[in-house]
C-alpha cells in the first residue's frame, strides 16, 4: 500500500513536472524577496563601517530576471537569474546600483552572489570601522520566499 | 491458532483500564529493551557529541559551509549552527536515525522468531503493535529533541550568543534567535514521526529490519531529488520531505506560516497512513508458521 502510494506520488510528480509550468518561483516573488533584504543588508553592512542609515531612507528596488537573449524568462527555479538593485545612496536625489547573480532553488530559497561594484559586494570580508575583518553582508547572501 | 484464540479470548473481556494497562506494560518493556541496545546507544550518543564535532572541525578553517541556508553566518553567530544542522539533518539524517529503531522493531520478532512467543502471553496484537508504535515514536522524539539541543548549546557555547542575520537581512537579538532555532527543529517532529511510521510499515510489510531501515532513507532520498526539480506547488506540499523546510518562513520578514501547517497536516497524513496500514498488515498476517 505504501509502495502504490509513493508509487502514485512519483507518477503524480512526473507528470506535473513535464505537463504543466506551474513553478511557485516568479518574477515578482523573487523580486519582493531580494529588494528589502538588500536594504536590510546594506544598513547593516554601512553600520558596520560606521556609517549610520535608516532603512526607510534606502528604498530599495530589485529588478530580477531569468537567462538572457532569447531563452529569457521570468519563472522558474535556476542558477541562471541575475537582479540588478537600486537604491538611493546619500539623499534622495542620489541612487547607485549593484548586480547580483542569484541562485533559485525549487523550495523557494536563492542565494545571491556579488556581482559588482566590487567595494560594495566584491570581498567576502572587510574591515569594519573599529578595524575589525568582519564578514561582508552584501558579498553573498540568502534569502527565502513563499511559494504558496 | 488455537494458542492465540485463547490469549485473545483472555483479553477481550478485560475492562478498559487493563487494555491501556497492557499497551503501557509492552511500551515499557520496548523502551527498557531500547535503552540497553548499543545501537540505540551508538545514535543517542552520535547525536550529542556530532554538533559538538562539527563546530570544532568549523573553528579549525575559515571556509564555512556556503551551500547551506546560514553556513555563512558559522563564524558570526552561535545561532547558525543548530540551523545549518537541521539543513542537513533534514536532508537524510533525521530519516535514517528515527528509521533504525522504526525499521526493525516488528522485524527483529520476525528474524528471531519470536511472534509467537510473544503473542500467546497476555497481551493482544493491538496492545503488542500500540507499545512497540509507542516506543517507536518516542525514540524519534528524543533523538530529534537531543539532535536539536546539543546544535544550539554547542554553537551557544562554542561560538557564542551573537545576534543572527534572519532570512530578510534583519538582525534577530539572541533571545529572539532562540525561540526561532527552538521553533524550527520543534517543526522537524512532525515529519519525523512520519517517517518513523513509514518504517514500522516497511518493518512489519518487509518483515525485514534492513528493509525497514533502508526503505524510509531510499524513499526520502528520492523524494528529496524530486523536490530539487521545479514541481508545482501541489506536488511539491504533498511530498514528506518538504516539511523539512518549513521552518524558512520563521526567518524572514514578515515570517510566513503557511508551510509549517501543510507541513504538519501532510505528515500527519502519511503517519495516519502508514500506521494504520501496518496495523492492518499485522492484524491479518497468520502467525502460527513461525
Amino acid at each position: 500500500m505504501r509502495r502504490t502510494l509513493a508509487l502514485a506520488v512519483t507518477a503524480l510528480a512526473l507528470l506535473g513536472a513535464a505537463g504543466c509550468d506551474t513553478t511557485g518561483v516568479t518574477r515578482d516573488r523573487v523580486n519582493a524577496a531580494v529588494a528589502p533584504t538588500f536594504a536590510n543588508l546594506y544598513v547593516l553592512q554601512q553600520q558596520l563601517r560606521g556609517r549610520k542609515v535608516a532603512v526607510a531612507s534606502v528604498k530599495a528596488r530589485a529588478d530580477c530576471a531569468r537567462g538572457t537573449g532569447p531563452n529569457a524568462s521570468t519563472r522558474g527555479a535556476g542558477d541562471d537569474w541575475t537582479c540588478t538593485l537600486t537604491w538611493f545612496n546619500a539623499g534622495p536625489a542620489i541612487t547607485a546600483s549593484a548586480n547580483y547573480q542569484l541562485h533559485v532553488q525549487a523550495n523557494g530559497c536563492y542565494t545571491a552572489d556579488g556581482d559588482g561594484p566590487s567595494d560594495l559586494n566584491g570581498t567576502p570580508t572587510l574591515t569594519a570601522s573599529d578595524g575589525a575583518n568582519v564578514t561582508n553582508p552584501l558579498w553573498r547572501f540568502d534569502g527565502c520566499f513563499d511559494l504558496s | 491458532m488455537t494458542a492465540l484464540d485463547t490469549a485473545g479470548a483472555a483479553v477481550r473481556p478485560a475492562p478498559a483500564a487493563a487494555v491501556r494497562g497492557g499497551t503501557l506494560v509492552v511500551y515499557r518493556w520496548e523502551a527498557a529493551k531500547l535503552v540497553r541496545q548499543v545501537r540505540t546507544r551508538l545514535v543517542v550518543l552520535a547525536c550529542v557529541l556530532a554538533p559538538f564535532l562539527f563546530v570544532a572541525a568549523l573553528k579549525m578553517q575559515t571556509t564555512t559551509p556556503q551551500d547551506t541556508l546560514f553556513g555563512r553566518w558559522v563564524h558570526d553567530s552561535g545561532f547558525a549552527v543548530p540551523l545549518v544542522v537541521l539543513g542537513f539533518a533534514g536532508q537524510w539524517a533525521l530519516p535514517a536515525l528515527t528509521s533504525v529503531v522504526a525499521g526493525d522493531i516488528f522485524a527483529c520478532e520476525d528474524r528471531h522468531g519470536t511472534w509467537r512467543t510473544i503473542l500467546t502471553r497476555s497481551r493482544s496484537r493491538g496492545q503488542i503493535f500500540a507499545g512497540k508504535t509507542l516506543a517507536a515514536l518516542t525514540y524519534g522524539v528524543v533523538v530529534t529533541v537531543l539532535l536539536g539541543a546539543s546544535s544550539l548549546v554547542a554553537g551557544v557555547l562554542m561560538v557564542g550568543h551573537q545576534p543572527l542575520v534572519g532570512l530578510s537581512g534583519t538582525l534577530l537579538a539572541p533571545g529572539h534567535a532562540t525561540a526561532l532555532v527552538l521553533a524550527s527543529w520543534a517543526s522537524v517532529l512532525p515529519p519525523v514521526l512520519a517517517f518513523t511510521g513509514l518504517g514500522l510499515l516497511l518493518s512489519v510489510a518487509g518483515r525485514n529490519g534492513a528493509l525497514g531501515i533502508g526503505g524510509p532513507v531510499v524513499i526520502g532520498l528520492l523524494m528529496q531529488l524530486g523536490s530539487m526539480a521545479d514541481l508545482p506547488v501541489p506536488v511539491r506540499t504533498l511530498l514528506l520531505t518538504t516539511p523539512f523546510g518549513a521552518w524558512h518562513g520563521l526567518f524572514t520578514d514578515p515570517p510566513f506560516r503557511g508551510p509549517l501547517l501543510w507541513g504538519a497536516a501532510v505528515s500527519a497524513g502519511y503517519l495516519v497512513l502508514c500506521v494504520g496500514g501496518a496495523y492492518a498488515l499485522l492484524r491479518r498476517r497468520d502467525i502460527t508458521g513461525g
